[in-house]
């Protein structure tokens, strides 16, 4: 039998949608560690040079983000590669969920007029400015919303739901209301 | 000019359009209403039951009598209100309920067997023979009366929902609406204001004042517009707010406008989060009856207005005007000088009201009290305004009755947040709703933390007081009350006489306000005639209770986009590319798809692969994806008390590296789901769940982690799409994985027992879990790697057990295989047996404390208490069973006396060349070897059966273990 190496499939092939300088892309596969936030958590964190955020909010430093749209669980992204053993190592609870989400982008000025019509939560940029994060769905699907700017987020989806998901929004750019 | 009753003054440019064929043309403005009154079409329907003409009566969407079809073919929607539908190019329109031409109607029949087709007909004349009712009675009645009919055909349009959040919420954008929302708007908060019409205005749009030294109209737009320039505002016209909820959730429908391409939305059902509303719908004018007030021409005075100054259309060419207020006279004065004839102005207030009318296909005459009869071809009634409440009360609350203004108008007890400003509270005068709006915006906003500035408008108008005349004419004539049921005075007498007094039995005998416009312009004069008859007050005599939606939405609004194939999502796995690649026939399993089987070149049938699949497993090795089984990853120092107690069977000896088979109960002790656990390290387990349950099973040990056991340290984290997962199962299986496990991993019997589990890698390096478990009864294993290998690990176990004969088989086989050894599947698992029931009664731990075992003693489903599961085959092997096939005693009748029990689940086994099925029969396991009949009566089966153990094949297990 010839050596056999597993080589990844992307969760999406789909090309980014556009509609009113809006546009709907899948994001590039990264790391996402989900934490057990409990006492001890921040300090860890602290340790790996980021910081954990207050509940609905996030936190940037360099690639890495922490995000927590709970009270109870913050999620990493795209920290370094030795993160998780950092974490376990001070006694956190974590799950490498990096094939669990997908995230797409979702960017430009009609963006949050096109997921308010599947977002539930208040997407008012003075309600949820940029740097929050939040959990609601997306119809059946749920989903974690990162806000990274004003009229630019991030939309996380589990990797079952990613191709449905996609298609949703793009059609939703299709359908907005001309001008 | 663009038709024969269109006056001087019209903007908009002109527009063609049809109606019943006929071509007309309109302008650009018009509603549909308009542009036939303007064209001097005055029979626009037939009633609903007796099948009457009947014309345009108001110009809103109170609209009893003006309902048309719109559009043809699968577009075609009925039961549309003329009055509200915006006039554009090429529109086609037709009217309803009629057989044959619109002006000669062939069921008008009905109408000289009115005296005998009043209100309860039906239920005392169709109660026998009882057999006729569905096959005769029911079928004509239907034909004869009703409303547009459905195109048959499904709706190509497009629907949309969506969600919007604001701090006020304006519910119209009349005076009172605009200045609403100006308040607020220009204190900071965040303003909806949404109005069922296409232009801002509301009555300013139908009626000659001046606002702020402007035209009424004027004004609104500048208003309007100014609200359009702040980016704090959503401004929202042709948008219907159709229910309040609770916690401040307000359903609206937004329309699109006229000329929207046929690929965007037509309709966009929003749900709106408002901290605040400020209600001013304003006010519905009410008809006065008497005599003959149904023929086309008879108008309200509010819509000859409108018609007169909004749209610059005549009701007539000469007109009679009654009123039981002030306002008449006004009215009188503006048709004048619109140079439409007046024939006469009428008091009824002061008794001079009209006793009867004349005209077959629309207004000819009025014959006075007096007995004078005066020519007219339309009539303005206005018999006071009914404030649109509809929306304070869809939480329950009751209106009170304001005496001075004949009206019920919003009580107290209003919807949390929620404020009425302007005639919706009772404020007739331009001035008071400026007024009112202004403070009602500015309340809320205050109440919200903002500081807003008050204003004082000026502005004409005044309020008219009508007096409480509800009809004129002689008693016994035939009057209308509620236009779109044909409900006249007489059938409320009738129900009176026969002891439906209450309001809510009047509405119910009679239908009295129950047709689309709810009774918009019927349920005051209704009950004022009903305490009439009683003597009672009308406050006493009360209203009935209102319920969204306040205005009809169609069911397309209400689905959205979730319709055929966007009904739900698909969820895919993350083999299913290499799936389909391979062929695979797919089904949809919840919201999954999965493969059900790979047809192969020549099967001619399901069957062929299904079998096929299965006994090539049982003879080599077969991969399955089992992805789609729900995994939920449990962790923490109270990991192990926590999974012991969500199931009934032990798990606190479960040794680390080990599996073990779990099955989980509700609280009532019935059997919720079962999957295998494993415990990958000292607080750390994996959890599986059937497919189907995977969210609830996580849902409900999330409530045993919050809300049961607090105190416990457990973390639950979903982990079904993170993992690709396959089951590889058959003689070669350990032979097909140990080529592709990485060393040193020991793969072999006593390095890696059956129910073992361990994390490893693979393929040189990827990370991956194994876990020897057996659904097929095979030497199997299930191996899972993270989801963005699926694919790829699909494909290497086929290569790399090219040689073993490796397939790929789907869900049917599996579910044979599972059948010949007898494990309960989803038609076991169906949530009223218990662990009893499936003869895994000593699976339940006497030892331990777990949910359901309170309850694992009781039945709850009556005559199925001694159920249990059994094995079945066919005697003469050469017969089918069927699914859901019933139990009987040989020559016992079909009775549900006899019933012995039920199919649950069958199969064709290919290992044992015939049927074989699982049963829940009474007292089964101690039936062993007897012979009873398997009993469709649908399917007209009636097969002998054998009962036998449910473990068809290698009963001892040997092979799971080899």
């Amino acid at each position: 039998v010839p050596e056999i190496i597993l080589t990844a499939t992307p969760a999406l092939s789909q090309t980014p949608v556009t509609r009113d300088a809006t546009t709907l892309a899948p994001l590039p596969e990264g790391r996402v560690l989900t934490l057990v936030v409990t006492r001890g958590t921040g300090a860890a964190l602290v340790r790996l040079g980021l910081a954990l955020p207050a509940t609905g909010e996030s936190q940037s430093a360099g690639e890495a983000t922490v995000m927590r749209p709970g009270a109870d669980r913050a999620y990493l992204l795209d920290a370094a590669p030795d993160a998780a053993t950092a974490l376990l190592a001070a006694g956190q609870r974590l799950v490498d969920q990096s094939d669990y989400w997908v995230a797409l982008s979702l960017t430009g000025p009609r963006a949050a007029e096109a997921l308010a019509r599947h977002w539930k939560p208040d997407l008012d940029a003075a309600v949820f400015p940029a740097g929050h994060a939040t959990r609601s769905t997306l119809g059946p699907i749920a989903c974690i919303l990162l806000r990274y700017g004003t009229e630019a987020f991030r939309l996380f989806l589990p990797r079952s739901f990613a191709r449905a998901g996609f298609a949703e929004l793009a059609e939703t750019l299709h359908r907005l209301p001309g001008d | 000019m663009t038709g024969p009753f269109r006056l001087a003054g019209a903007a908009g440019a002109p527009i063609g359009f049809r109606f019943n064929g006929r071509a007309m043309t309109g302008r650009a403005r018009d509603t549909l209403a308009a542009a036939l009154l303007a064209n001097g079409q005055r029979i626009v329907g037939r009633s609903f039951k007796y099948h009457r003409p009947r014309g345009i009566l108001s110009a809103g969407p109170e609209e009893p009598n003006a309902l048309v079809t719109l559009g043809t073919g699968a577009e075609a929607e009925p039961n549309t209100r003329a009055t509200v539908v915006e006039l554009h190019e090429g529109l086609e329109a037709f009217s309803q309920n009629h057989l044959g031409p619109l002006t000669h109607d062939l069921m008008a029949v009905n109408d000289l067997f009115s005296p005998i087709l009043g209100a309860g007909f039906y239920y005392k004349t169709f109660m026998w023979p009882r057999a006729f009712w569905e096959k005769l009675y029911e079928p004509a009645i239907r034909r004869a009366a009703g409303l547009g009919a459905l195109s048959g055909h499904a709706d190509p349009g497009l629907y949309d929902r969506g969600y919007l959040h604001c701090d006020v919420l304006v519910i119209g954008a009349g005076p009172a609406g605009l200045a609403a929302a100006l308040a607020a708007a220009e204190s900071g908060a965040r303003v909806l204001i949404a109005d069922e019409d296409n232009r801002p205005g509301g009555r300013l749009l139908a009626e000659p004042q001046t606002v702020e030294g402007m035209a009424g109209a004027d004004w609104a737009r500048v208003a309007w517009d100014r609200l359009g320039e702040m980016p704090n505002v959503r401004r929202m016209p042709r948008t219907t707010v159709f229910g309040s909820f609770d916690h401040g959730v307000y359903g609206a429908v937004e329309l699109a406008a006229s000329g929207t391409p046929a690929d965007m939305p037509r309709q966009v059902m929003w749900r709106v989060y408002a901290r605040r509303a400020v209600l001013c719908a304003g006010a519905t004018e009410r008809p006065l009856v008497f005599p003959g007030n149904d023929r086309p021409g008879v108008m309200l005075a509010g819509a000859v207005d409108a018609y007169l100054e909004r749209w610059k259309v005549a009701a007539g060419r000469r007109v009679a005007v009654m009123t039981n207020h002030a306002g008449g006279a006004g009215l009188a004065e503006r048709l004048r000088a619109a140079g439409v004839e007046v024939a006469a102005v009428l008091a009824a207030e002061t008794g001079e009201g009209i006793a009867a009318t004349r005209g077959r296909k629309g207004l000819s005459a009025i014959r006075l009290e007096s007995g004078r009869w005066l020519d007219c071809d339309a009539l303005a009634v206005g018999g006071g305004w009914s404030p649109n409440l509809q929306l304070t009360g869809h939480a329950g609350a009751r209106p009170v009755w304001h005496a001075d203004i004949q009206a019920f108008v919003p009580g107290d007890s209003l919807p949390p947040g929620m404020t009425v400003a302007g005639a919706a509270s009772g404020d007739f005068a331009l001035p008071d709703c400026l007024s009112g709006g202004d403070a009602a915006g500015a309340a809320a906003a205050e109440a919200l933390g903002f500081a807003p500035r008050p204003r004082v408008y000026t502005a004409t108008g005044e309020g008219y007081m009508p007096a409480p005349v509800w009809r004129t004419g002689p008693k016994d004539g035939r009057a209308f009350v509620d236009l779109q049921h044909d409900v006249t005075v007489k059938d409320i007498a009738l129900a009176h006489r026969e002891g439906f007094v209450a309001v809510e039995h009047l509405k119910r005998y009679t239908t009295l306000g129950m047709a689309t416009d709810q009774g918009k312009t019927s349920n005051v004069p209704g009950l004022a005639i009903l305490s009439q008859l009683t003597g009672r007050s009308i406050p006493d005599t009360g209203t009935t209770r209102y319920r969204p939606p306040a205005t009809p939405v169609t069911i397309g609004a209400l689905a959205g986009r979730e319709r055929g194939r966007d009904f739900k999502p698909y969820r895919y796995t993350p083999a299913h590319d290499w799936a389909v690649a391979m062929g695979a026939s797919m089904v949809e399993s919840g919201l999954w798809l999965r493969a059900e089987w790979f047809a192969e070149a020549g099967e001619t049938g399901w069957r062929d692969s299904v079998d096929r699949e299965a006994r090539s497993v049982r003879e080599t090795v077969g991969i399955c994806d089992v992805s789609t089984l729900g995994k939920i990853d449990i962790q923490g120092r109270d990991a192990t008390r926590f999974v012991d107690f969500v199931y009934c069977n032990g798990f606190a000896k479960l040794a680390v590296g080990r599996v073990r088979y779990g099955l989980m109960l509700r609280e009532d002790g019935m059997v919720m789901d079962d999957g295998t656990c494993a415990r990958l390290a000292e607080d750390h387990y994996l959890m599986t769940t059937t497919t189907a349950n995977a969210a609830s099973v996580y849902r409900h040990l999330e409530f045993v982690r919050q809300v049961l056991h607090p105190d416990w340290d457990v973390h639950l984290v979903p982990e079904t799409d993170g993992w690709s997962q396959f089951s590889v199962a058959g003689p070669r299986a350990r032979d097909l994985l140990a080529r592709l496990v990485d060393a040193p991993f020991d793969i072999s019997n006593e390095g890696f027992p059956f129910m073992a589990c361990a994390d490893l890698t693979i393929c040189g390096g990827t990370r991956a879990r194994l876990f020897r478990i057996s659904f097929s009864g095979e030497l199997a294993y299930e191996i899972a790697v993270p989801a963005r290998y699926g694919n790829a690990l699909a494909a290497a176990l086929t290569t790399a057990g090219a040689d073993l004969g490796v397939l790929a088989y789907g869900v049917e086989a599996l579910d044979v295989m599972r059948m010949e050894k007898g494990h309960p599947s989803g038609n076991e698992l169906n949530g009223q047996t218990a662990p009893r029931h499936l003869g895994m009664g000593r699976m339940a731990s006497q030892a331990k404390d777990y949910i359901g075992r309170a309850c694992a003693a009781l039945s709850h489903v009556d005559g199925a208490e001694d159920v249990e599961l059994v094995g079945v085959v066919p005697v003469d092997r050469g017969k089918a069973l069927l699914n859901g096939a019933h139990i009987l005693a040989p020559g016992a009748a079909a009775t549900l006396e006899n019933d012995e029990g039920w199919m649950s689940s069958v199969s064709f086994s290919p290992q044992l060349g015939h049927h074989i099925g699982l049963a829940f029969i009474r007292r089964g396991q101690a039936r062993m070897g007897e012979r009873l009949r398997a009993v469709d009566l649908l399917r007209e089966s009636d097969v002998e059966i054998e009962l036998v153990p449910t473990h068809f094949f290698d009963p001892e297990g040997g092979r799971l273990r080899a």
